[in-house]
């Protein structure tokens, strides 16, 4: 795996590289946009981290000159701009993913692989049951053609279910898999939040998918 | 062209010398009081002037009675002036004889007798005259001294001319023409109008000093307040401008100024406790690190303490990190709604995204995190980074406070228009007297334990980050048993649902 990082700070780019070629990488260095531009049209690489300011130019301005000349690889954007409109601007520039300085050096790490995994993880990425309808690549979820409008977390969920159908899911797996935690068991926020997720997939139609389970969860299955 | 100067010249802002509210005031003021004092000189002008020559007339009537007293016109048309009468006991006045014309027609219209003063010219009289006096009796002309004299002494006067039917002197009547000059009453005609040229501007000048010198006492204390303003300064913030006695519009004025001052001082003074304190927050992290690199460098073959001193500096820039993120925040809350990013978000999904990340130091505390969801719709209008990042610190606070093996409930229900979430821990509660400073910049609740992280930015951040969103922040602590509820703090963030 061959990794470009675009960063102008020396001691940054430093052990930027330092800790990817410690994790298996091969890293390339670049101090300006211009530099980058013209290393990523030379080579190819698996994924970029780029700098959202260089002394160049803007970031921003580098990861729209990629796409254009045709890179279609990953690109991890690194900025002190913490705000939501930061992230906006930088995902619809062409960037995948968005990391906040000061960070921890794992979280670099995972992200990195998990970007590298997406881009690995093919073309036929549609989960389908009964007519319902997940693309994992383009993220969209669609019912007998009718396009769902799904929040992250619900798609997460949703995707969940359509992994497992027929299997009734515990409370306890469905908080630990989607939220990484077991909320506590006298809470009711799965219950909750499962039923927002069945006014959407389930409640327009007239055939239910989402099946509770009495004592023990949820289930996704056809009559 | 001279018109537009002068508007010119009013208008606001242009024309230095306009520019003080005291000359304006002064110019209005004598254009108002002398537009009115002209009208009213006019009025009285002509008033006095119709009176006068009602009085005059009166005058030249009882004058040419007295005459006709003193003519006697006999059966054959001789006329005798019995010119004793005339001179007598001064019956004449005002009118000098010597000076007036006289002329004496018959009922037919012929002259019958004139006076020496006449020469050889005539009082004007026709056929029309004949027919008016005989209708009316009498009537009053005004003539030019050029109708009756042809000589050009350059005697240019106006002559008043009554003419007038007598019938009760003597055996016939006979028509009496009596001309005086209305020199007297042009004199006094000229005498009023004299005054009032001079009258009036002079009463305008002392009316303008007047007006200047009123309007300049009126305007002192603006000007008192306009010097001391000026004056004011970041290092004499807490002076205050001066405020009139009376109470009027300028000691409003002045209090409501006063008032601003108050806000404004209150405002640097926090700017310059908040400074003081960031800048001790920042820097003593970064002392410890200093120093313990230093020590560090001076052994540099002590792997002990070379690890130790590893654990502390990381432990400082997470302290530092996060610090800076918070302050950065509060920046970005300050600046206002500009920098927020609004957009509609889900409540129950930013709540159970902030337990999730808070599970971990709970449960080494033992503090169970305890949720309860209950509305239709969790949809709020707001910026999703901020709202996790006040519930974070809100819920963050809670389990910090909390006692070992408690629990910590985080409620989010509707209630009409409102979503309320309500975060409530079982700790020690927070005195009525420290209610309102927990929410200043870099306050502290004086922890028992020292183990307590953090920098008192948590609930400023909270409690702005709500005011941003329109919503409404508040505590309800209780720390007794005695009270119905039982001890702990609630703090209840109250938005709108979209």
């Amino acid at each position: 795996m061959r990794l470009l990082v675009v960063e102008d700070q020396r001691k940054m780019a430093d052990f930027l590289k330092k800790g990817l070629v410690e994790a298996g990488y091969s890293v390339d260095l670049a101090e300006t946009g211009a530099a980058a531009e013209s290393l990523a049209g030379e080579n190819t690489y698996d994924l970029i981290v780029l700098d959202v300011m260089l002394p160049d130019q803007n970031g921003l301005d580098t990861a729209r000159h990629l796409r254009r000349d045709g890179y279609r690889g990953p690109i991890l954007m690194l900025t002190a701009l913490a705000g939501t409109k930061d992230k906006v601007h930088g995902l619809d520039a062409g960037a995948d993913d968005y990391l906040t300085k000061p960070f921890a050096f794992d979280e670099l790490l995972a992200r990195v692989r998990a970007l590298l995994r997406r881009n690995t993880a093919g073309v036929d990425s549609v989960l389908r049951f009964s007519d319902l309808e997940m693309d994992l690549s383009a993220r969209r979820v669609t019912r007998a053609t009718r396009e769902l409008s799904l929040t992250p977390k619900e798609f997460g969920l949703l995707e969940y279910f359509l992994r497992h159908p027929g299997r009734a899911l515990t409370r306890t797996e469905i908080s630990e898999h989607v939220w990484d935690v077991d909320f506590d068991s006298d809470s009711n926020v799965i219950d909750v939040y499962v039923n927002m997720l069945r006014k959407k997939v389930d409640q327009p139609f007239k055939r239910k998918l989402i099946h509770t389970v009495v004592g023990a969860g949820y289930v996704l299955r056809e009559d | 062209m001279y018109f537009e100067k002068i508007r010119h010249l009013f208008k606001p802002g242009r024309g230095r010398v306009w520019r003080s509210i005291r000359l304006r005031i002064t110019a209005l003021f004598v254009v108002i009081f002398g537009t009115t004092l002209i009208a009213f000189s006019a009025l009285l002008y002509t008033a006095f002037i119709r009176n006068h020559q009602a009085e005059f007339d009166a005058d030249l009537y009882n004058h040419a009675l007295d005459v006709s007293h003193a003519i006697n016109i006999d059966v054959f048309g001789n006329v005798a002036v019995d010119s004793e009468i005339l001179t007598s006991g001064g019956k004449i006045f005002p009118f000098s004889a010597g000076k007036a014309f006289l002329q004496i027609i018959g009922v037919d219209g012929k002259i019958i007798a004139r006076s020496r003063t006449l020469g050889d010219a005539k009082l004007p009289f026709d056929h029309e005259d004949l027919l008016a006096v005989a209708q009316e009796g009498l009537f009053f002309r005004t003539i030019n001294r050029k109708r009756i004299l042809s000589t050009k002494d350059g005697n240019n006067l106006d002559y008043r001319l009554l003419t007038y039917e007598v019938r009760d002197r003597g055996p016939i009547p006979f028509i009496l023409q009596v001309a005086v000059s209305l020199a007297l009453l042009d004199q006094e005609r000229h005498g009023l109008l004299l005054f009032f040229l001079f009258g009036i501007p002079l009463t305008l000048v002392i009316a303008g000093i007047g007006g200047w010198y009123l309007s300049g006492s009126a305007l002192a204390p603006v000007n008192a307040i306009i010097e001391k303003a000026k004056r004011l300064r970041p290092e004499n913030l807490s002076e205050r401008l001066p405020v009139p006695v009376v109470d009027d519009e300028l000691r409003q004025l002045s209090l409501t100024l006063n008032e601003l001052l108050n806000r404004l001082e209150q405002a640097f003074l926090s700017q310059e406790r908040f400074i003081a304190d960031a800048s001790h927050e920042l820097k003593t992290p970064l002392a410890i690190m200093r120093g313990e690199l230093d020590l560090v460098k001076r052994h540099p073959q002590n792997s002990e303490e070379f690890a130790k001193y590893i654990v502390s500096a990381s432990q400082e820039l997470m302290h530092l990190s996060r610090m800076v993120e918070d302050l950065l925040m509060l920046a970005r809350v300050d600046a206002g709604a500009g920098s927020l990013s609004i957009r509609r978000t889900r409540l129950d999904e930013i709540l159970m995204e902030v337990v999730a990340r808070l599970e971990p130091r709970a449960r080494a505390k033992d503090v169970k995190l305890r949720l309860d969801f209950n509305a239709e719709s969790f949809e709020v209008n707001g910026d999703t980074d901020l709202l996790q990042s006040m519930f974070q610190n809100l819920i963050e606070n809670a389990v910090k406070f909390s006692p070992v093996s408690s629990h910590v409930e985080v409620s989010l229900t509707e209630d009409g228009p409102d979503l309320v979430v309500t975060v409530r821990d079982r700790g020690p509660g927070i005195p009525a007297d420290l209610q309102n400073k927990i929410f200043e910049r870099f306050y502290r609740v004086r922890a028992r334990n020292s183990e307590t992280p953090g920098f008192g930015l948590g609930l400023t951040i909270a409690r702005r980050v709500a005011e941003a969103h329109g919503a409404t922040l508040t505590l309800s602590s209780n720390t007794s048993e005695s009270g119905a509820y039982p001890v702990g703090t609630s703090f209840s963030l109250r938005i709108k649902k979209v």
